[in-house]
């Protein structure tokens, strides 16, 4: 087991090493660069700006010392926040979309997973239809539509909720069920034709012919089967909720990390993208690599092979 | 001996189906004297499981009891709620299902999901339970039951499988054991093992055992009694060896005309009963085997049989056995 994880890991360092590299490539392919845009700056200020960040470096060079900073978790300063360190904004945006996120994804595991089985449990009843429509809809409506809809009818019609910032408990409503909105549909659906699926095994059949009470057979026997390919699901889906979503931030407001990582893109701020993104491959790829364990936890036929 | 364990009278069960009622037991009346091992035959969709799990309560959405009774101990089965036939399960009555492999909870070990069974009704405590396990592995012969308590089903073969589901089965020492077809997917060899011990069980503990199979070699071998099922109806019933011997029923006939010989030169080519099953869809009260028999009259078509009784302990539903019937066959044949 801790041989495996340990192997784990040095794949994944070499996972984002290539993330890196294809990064710093594609920055570099697209034309253009951080100070080419807005008006057009006098040449000599322009040398002195790309001298002063190292973009006069070769190629090589400026790639080697992108490849040392991320290593240290030091991607340098960003071109365009005059002054301000890359892993300083991570470190201020990141809690911040974290918490967010975590309150998502407590939405998204405490009523998807229930309800997904109480869908399945009265298949073709109401509760099922209910379920359905409201995984259909969920899945259907953009989140720039939902999180709109959300602050135009509870926040600034009603006034039920703030329309902006992350100060009191109440905030959180509104941006968590716009970010958890597709995945809570998604893994509703997901809980639901699992559950069926398994409901309909032999062993769920011979469960019952051992005279088991009606809820050990569904929260034992036929839960730890389904949840399966819950797991595989919910392990992305973490890493993205987590790092947070631009559409929502924007919508509501919010300083965190979503934001950032697109306007970054926009501005061609090189460290800035290349930090974001290193980061939110990192959380992936742990992410990944917890889903794994957690399928040997539950399905004793998947073993680590050491 | 002579002593009723189970008695099913006039059970109707059916599958309320997008496409109509089908009807996969009709007016099946039996009954189970305790200690014996009655065998259910007949081929694919004559209703021989679907009677067993009615017996179980474990029919599927949309099957359903029509009708009729199951009186087990006296009491009625078919009015029982979930929750009592949840103290019944496992503990009174117990199952074994066809296909080994996808009847054990494959995220559970073997271990636990035996002494699952005993926790849940004899409320002992799991140490206690993991020891009456390791008997229950011990008596239906799986080697090593000490390390093999802690593993998974997919670490064992088709055979201990079949073997832990018997196991499994024996828990709580039911009185009445119903095995579906408990061989049909494992190779012969372990067949004749698994017979074996089945056999063995029941003179040990004088488990009374109801089992359904469409092999007559397995019935042949294993059973006291033997029932004929053909369109969710019974046939004939009788004693193992009279089934053999002296078969009434046309269909039983044909049923064992289209068993090959193995013996040493024949040549002998069999003669499988021409025709397909019944549709049990379309509704027809007449005889659910009249389309195929080389006998039909035109009585078949409009009525079934009742059983006649045509020997010790041997009843048929056909026409043919109604001694008014071959009466008049007889005074035909005269003419």
């Amino acid at each position: 087991m801790t041989k495996y994880i340990l192997k784990r890991c040095v794949s994944i360092i070499v996972t984002l090493f290539l993330v890196c590299t294809i990064t710093f490539i594609m920055m570099k392919a697209v034309p253009g660069g951080p100070f080419t845009t807005e008006k057009n700056l006098p040449q000599n200020v322009l040398d002195a700006l790309e001298a002063k960040y190292h973009l006069t470096d070769p190629l090589w060079k400026q790639y080697v010392d992108y490849v040392k900073g991320a290593a240290t978790f030091d991607f340098g300063p960003s071109f365009k926040k005059d002054g301000v360190m890359v892993s300083d904004m991570l470190a201020q945006s990141f809690p911040v979309s974290a918490k967010l996120g975590l309150v998502a994804l407590i939405i998204v595991i405490l009523l998807g997973i229930p309800f997904g089985i109480l869908a399945a449990l009265k298949q073709n009843k109401l509760p099922d239809y209910l379920a359905t429509i409201f995984a259909t809809l969920g899945i259907a409506i953009p989140t720039f539509v939902l999180g709109t809809l959300i602050l135009y009818v509870f926040g600034s019609r009603l006034g039920w909720i703030p329309t902006h910032g992350l100060d009191s408990w109440k905030c959180y409503i509104g941006p968590s069920i716009s970010l958890a909105g597709f995945s809570l549909a998604y893994v509703l659906r997901l809980t639901r034709s699992s559950m069926l699926g398994v409901c309909g095994q032999d062993y769920i059949r011979t469960a019952r012919a051992k005279g088991l009470p009606e809820r050990t057979v569904i929260f034992k026997h036929a839960l730890k089967n389904a949840l399966i390919p819950v797991v595989t699901y919910i392990g992305p889906m973490t890493a993205g909720i987590m790092t947070g979503s631009f559409v929502t931030e924007k919508i509501f407001a919010i300083p965190g990390m979503g934001k950032f990582y697109v306007e970054a893109i926009n501005n061609r701020d090189y460290t800035v993208i290349m930090g974001t993104t290193m980061f939110y491959a990192a959380i992936a790829a742990v992410m990944i690599l917890a889903v794994d364990i957690a399928y040997a936890c539950l399905d004793p036929r998947i073993k680590f092979q050491d | 001996m002579n002593d009723t364990i189970l008695q099913v009278n006039n059970l109707e069960v059916s599958f309320f189906t997008h496409v109509g009622e089908v009807r996969a037991v009709r007016d099946v009346t039996f009954s189970v004297e305790k200690g014996e091992i009655l065998g259910i035959v007949g081929e694919s969709g004559s209703g021989k499981s679907t009677v067993l799990l009615a017996i179980m309560s474990l029919l599927q959405h949309p099957g359903k009891i029509k009708a009729g009774e199951i009186l087990f101990e006296n009491e009625d089965l078919a009015k029982k709620s979930n929750r009592e036939m949840q103290h019944i399960r496992g503990r009174k009555i117990s199952m074994i299902f066809q296909d080994p492999m996808s009847s054990l909870n494959p995220v559970f070990t073997v271990g636990n999901q035996i002494a699952e069974t005993i926790i849940t009704h004899e409320h002992v405590s799991r140490s206690e339970a993991n020891k009456r396990v390791l008997e229950l592995l011990e008596l239906v012969r799986i080697p090593s039951a000490k390390t093999r308590i802690n593993s998974y089903p997919h670490e064992f073969s088709g055979g201990m499988r079949q073997r832990a589901m018997i196991a499994l089965a024996l828990a709580c020492s039911p009185q009445m054991l119903l095995a579906d077809e408990p061989t049909t997917a494992l190779d012969v060899t372990i067949q004749a093992q698994m017979m074996d011990l089945l056999r063995d069980i029941r003179k040990e503990t004088n488990t009374t055992i109801i089992l359904v199979t469409h092999d007559l070699g397995v019935v042949s071998e294993m059973c006291d009694r033997v029932q004929v099922m053909y369109g969710g109806r019974l046939m004939e019933e009788a004693a193992c060896r009279d089934i053999f011997d002296k078969p009434g029923h046309p269909y039983t006939k044909g049923l064992l005309r289209s068993i090959p010989n193995v013996k040493k030169g024949s040549r002998e080519r069999l003669k499988p009963i021409d025709g397909s099953p019944p549709d049990l869809i379309t509704p027809f009260d007449g005889c659910p085997f009249a389309f195929r028999c080389p006998h039909t009259m035109n009585l078949c078509m409009d009525s079934c049989s009742r059983e006649w009784e045509i020997g010790e302990m041997h009843r048929c539903a056909c026409h043919l056995c109604n001694p008014e019937v071959k009466a008049l066959l007889d005074e035909r044949g005269n003419e």
